[in-house]
């Protein structure tokens, strides 16, 4: 090895460490002990997306990057493996099933693996249609088939022409009006066609190796007329 | 040693400039207002503060010296007064619901500072809702109210011993705004009880008298109040 060589490789191994994203691990890095996985449930119409994440519960760890072959299935469904949304960090996959308890396992190939962690997602509901165009002074009547439990109901307008407006309400009631003076607009001359979404929240659910949460939605888009 | 630092220590706390206590001896120019202006279905009252510059912005003055602040409405002029309580500061209350009117602080020993105009927000009428001030929480309830004025921002709340106190915020006013069901939380007493719903327009503006050094802090809204008998079957 030349001398500038010899000069540059103790260089590069001091630099490397402090280059690296400090909050992130990569998960071979990491032991099952010292896992936790973040799940998140959205059950929709027809379709349930399923987002899995690992972190690691070290000091100064945070999210883990899963390598060396570990993989994210869904537990009823071994064959939809989860993958790797833009930044890499968290894993999704879809499913037709929006209803019951969804889990996924986190397969391993150098620890144990973490199996069947999952949550109960709320139960699904009918948002009754809406005039997809209304007077933006009128109030959008939104019902859907109320339920007891312990979930949190919340109403949530967004929109590219709105700021988005989330209003949890008190209790499920089966019916909200949402005033159109509340949208916030960015442009009140034009037309603004907004998602307007009734979104059901379970109750966090959780132990040392899993975070879970689930909401079941619907939604109806409405066009308001200045 | 220790004489000398407690000698120097004594010598700054004496440099000090305390904060007056009035405005006696201060210079118009060396006074700022902050006034909060909220008007109702029968007068405006203004709250007035008093500061001098360069002063803890926190720390208020009282008139001094045979100073007097006064609210003027055409040629009819109405007094403020201190406001109980430890913070110095003023009120007035003027008969008007709409318009502007002007505050003069008329001054002895410097230059009197005249016609700092306030102007208010739009004024506007609230309709109850229908059903002869009764309303029922497992019904949802329309207010409407007039003029709408679009361009402005309204604030609507609901407060009352049997309800859960909600506010809400218009982004722009579409003269009328409907309370769901889902909006009324049980409160700390069971229904009937009497519910106070309430719109907020807020806006106005100020125009300074050259005399004075600045505004602290202005702010108006014409408030329209509505008391209900509110059940539950």
């Amino acid at each position: 090895m030349t001398p500038p060589a010899r000069l540059a490789l103790p260089l590069l191994l001091l630099a490397t460490p402090a280059c690296r994203d400090a909050g992130v691990d990569l998960s071979e890095d990491v032991g099952s002990s010292d896992m936790r996985v973040v799940l998140t449930v959205n059950a929709g119409e027809g379709q349930t997306t399923v987002r899995a994440q690992a972190s690691a519960l070290l000091p100064n760890s945070g999210a883990v990057v899963l390598s060396a072959g570990d993989r994210f299935v869904l537990h009823d469904d071994p064959t939809r493996v989860l993958a790797a949304e833009p930044g890499g960090v968290t894993q999704v996959t879809t499913t037709p099933r929006n209803r019951g308890r969804i889990a996924v396992d986190l397969l391993r190939t150098g620890d144990r693996s973490l199996i069947d962690l999952g949550i109960e997602v709320p139960p699904p509901f009918t948002l009754e249609p809406v005039a997809p165009r209304a007077p933006w002074s009128s109030p959008i009547t939104l019902r859907w088939d109320r339920t007891e439990g312990t979930y949190t109901t919340a109403i949530v307008v967004e929109g590219a022409c709105a700021k988005k407006l989330v209003r949890p309400l008190v209790s499920d009631t089966g019916e909200y009006l949402v005033n159109g003076g509340e949208i916030e607009r960015l442009d009140p001359r034009s037309p603004c066609t907004v998602t307007v979404s009734v979104v059901r929240t379970a109750p966090y659910s959780g132990s040392r190796e899993l975070y879970a949460q689930a909401t079941q939605s619907r939604s109806v888009v409405v066009e308001l007329l200045p | 040693m220790k004489r000398a630092l407690v000698v120097l220590s004594m010598l700054f706390l004496g440099c000090a400039d305390p904060p007056p206590d009035d405005t006696a001896g201060l210079s118009t120019n060396d006074l700022s207002l902050q006034i909060l202006v909220e008007t109702n279905e029968e007068a405006t009252t203004a709250r007035i503060g008093i500061y001098a510059l360069g002063h803890d912005r926190y720390h208020r003055l009282w008139l001094g010296g045979g100073d007097r602040l006064v609210a003027r409405v055409g040629d009819r002029t109405f007094e403020a007064e201190e406001v109980d309580g430890s913070l110095a500061g003023y009120t007035v209350k003027v008969p008007i619901t709409d318009g502007s009117f002007e505050l003069d602080l008329l001054r002895t020993g410097s230059s009197s500072a005249r016609a700092t105009r306030i102007d208010l927000p739009p004024a506007f009428a609230l309709s109850p809702p229908a059903g002869d001030g009764l309303v029922h929480l497992e019904r949802p309830f329309t207010l409407q109210w007039t003029p709408a004025v679009a361009s402005s921002s309204m604030r609507a709340t609901l407060a009352g011993p049997c309800v859960v106190a909600a506010e809400r915020t218009l982004s722009a006013d579409t003269g009328t705004f409907t309370w769901s069901v889902a909006d009324f939380g049980h409160g700390a007493t069971p229904a009937p009880c009497t519910v106070t719903i309430a719109l907020h327009r807020p806006g106005g503006q100020v125009t300074l008298a050259p005399e004075l050094a600045g505004v602290q802090l202005f702010r108006a809204q014409q408030v329209r109040a509505i008391g209900l008998w509110a059940t539950r079957s």
